[in-house]
């Protein structure tokens, strides 16, 4: 089976530097147009369903990049990372604080969400997906959803160490299909990951 | 409707008092692990429960027999209950292993030494749990006892409090003793929980 996860395209919150979980920030102009290059330049694999975050964000790059799908699913579940009382603050205000430390020694801070809270609330997600995939006979879905959200599926299913989060790409509007297939217990089982291709590639 | 869960680590083996790392290896209770799980069968109060499970290493089968045996039979063995798979290092002690920062690589999801990573233990035990879950549900029960391991029952208890992760290095967890849990699971089958407490 594939899934290919997307991030979505450069929003408000990218712009002025603030931290973007769940507060629904728009994409901006620039983020649109990029999206629209990125259509014609890069090959987003079709796929038998589309998923996104249920975030404006999310669903606005999926309406961009694939016009003529419908959304399967808008999911709470595939939201970003929520940061609490950070949201919507400038990172730069705060320039010795790394959120993402304390994020992976599942420390609470700000009232935002720990590290185990986010990864079961977002694999379970895919695994629902995947699951609902089979049952019904399908090979591919492709979600819509966040940096935070496809790196932490990276860490998760190819069982890397944490500080590969800062290190794994996830670029506005790009992302990556993944071959995987299911084991006896129904357990996803990552066999392939790869960048998407430029359409003249293909 | 939530489940009370009661999770109980096996008695003092050998290999305890050795300070061995003891994952996957096999280990036998000592005579006073044994000794202590008989008094702890009179004096502690180890709550009752619809369904008794153990991990499938004998240190844990045969801490369920000791306190539980006379009238309880193990509805089900639960590989998932398994210690922490320490690798190359299983049965050594932390001497035989020196050099071996094995905390500072847990913490940070590696994998020394061939040893299991944090996110592949907690998945594990986090299924196994979701299972027994299930189980209980479909019999219409409301309880159950797991008598498991210190990794195991340390990272449950970070897992479903959401703890730091640094915890797993200071939370105890004693021999023949452990803590219960009130559980429910939310429409996302995310488990909530409502209470909980030492044994």
């Amino acid at each position: 089976m594939e899934i290919v996860l997307i991030r979505h395209g450069y929003s408000t919150a990218n712009r002025d530097g603030l931290y973007s979980g769940w507060i629904d920030v728009s994409l901006t102009e620039e983020g649109e147009k990029e999206l629209e290059a990125y259509r014609k330049q890069y090959h987003y694999p079709k796929t038998d369903r589309y998923y996104t975050s249920d975030l404006k964000r999310a669903i606005q790059t999926c309406h961009i990049l694939y016009p003529d799908e419908k959304i399967v699913e808008k999911s709470s579940q595939l939201r970003e990372i929520h940061y609490g009382d950070l949201e919507g603050v400038v990172w730069g205000e705060r320039p010795n604080f790394s959120f993402n430390e304390h994020f992976f020694r599942n420390e609470r801070v700000y009232n935002a969400e720990v590290f185990t809270e986010f990864s079961r609330r977002i694999y379970q997600k895919l695994e629902e997906i995947v699951w609902d995939l089979e049952r019904d006979g399908l090979e591919s879905a492709t979600i819509v959803a966040h940096a935070g959200v496809i790196k932490t599926f990276l860490i998760l299913l190819e069982n890397r160490p944490f500080s590969d989060f800062s290190r794994l790409n996830a670029p506005n509007g790009l992302g990556y299909r993944l071959v995987l297939e299911l084991d006896e217990n129904k357990r996803i089982k990552l066999l392939e990951r790869h960048e998407l291709e430029l359409a003249s590639h293909v | 409707m939530s489940k009370k869960i009661v999770f109980i680590r096996h008695g003092k083996t050998n290999s305890n008092i050795e300070h061995r790392f003891s994952g996957w290896e096999e280990a036998t209770l000592s005579k006073e692990g044994i000794e202590e799980l008989l008094l702890f069968k009179e004096t502690l109060a180890y709550p009752k429960t619809d369904l008794y499970y153990s991990s499938d290493l004998k240190r844990a089968i045969d801490t369920f027999n000791y306190l539980f045996g006379d009238d309880q039979t193990l509805y089900r063995i639960e590989p998932g209950f398994r210690e922490t798979h320490f690798g190359e290092i299983d049965g050594k002690t932390s001497q035989e292993a020196q050099g071996i920062h094995m905390r500072d690589e847990f913490l940070k999801n590696k994998s020394p030494f061939g040893a299991e990573t944090v996110m592949d233990f907690s998945s594990r035990i986090y299924m196994s749990l979701s299972r027994i879950y299930e189980e209980l549900t479909l019999l219409d029960l409301k309880s159950a006892t797991i008598v498991a391991h210190s990794g195991t029952l340390k990272m449950l208890r970070i897992i479903l409090e959401n703890r730091p992760f640094s915890d797993y290095f200071s939370l105890d967890m004693d021999n023949g003793r452990g803590y219960w849990v009130e559980i429910e699971r939310d429409d996302f089958h995310r488990f909530k929980l409502l209470n909980i407490g030492d044994i």
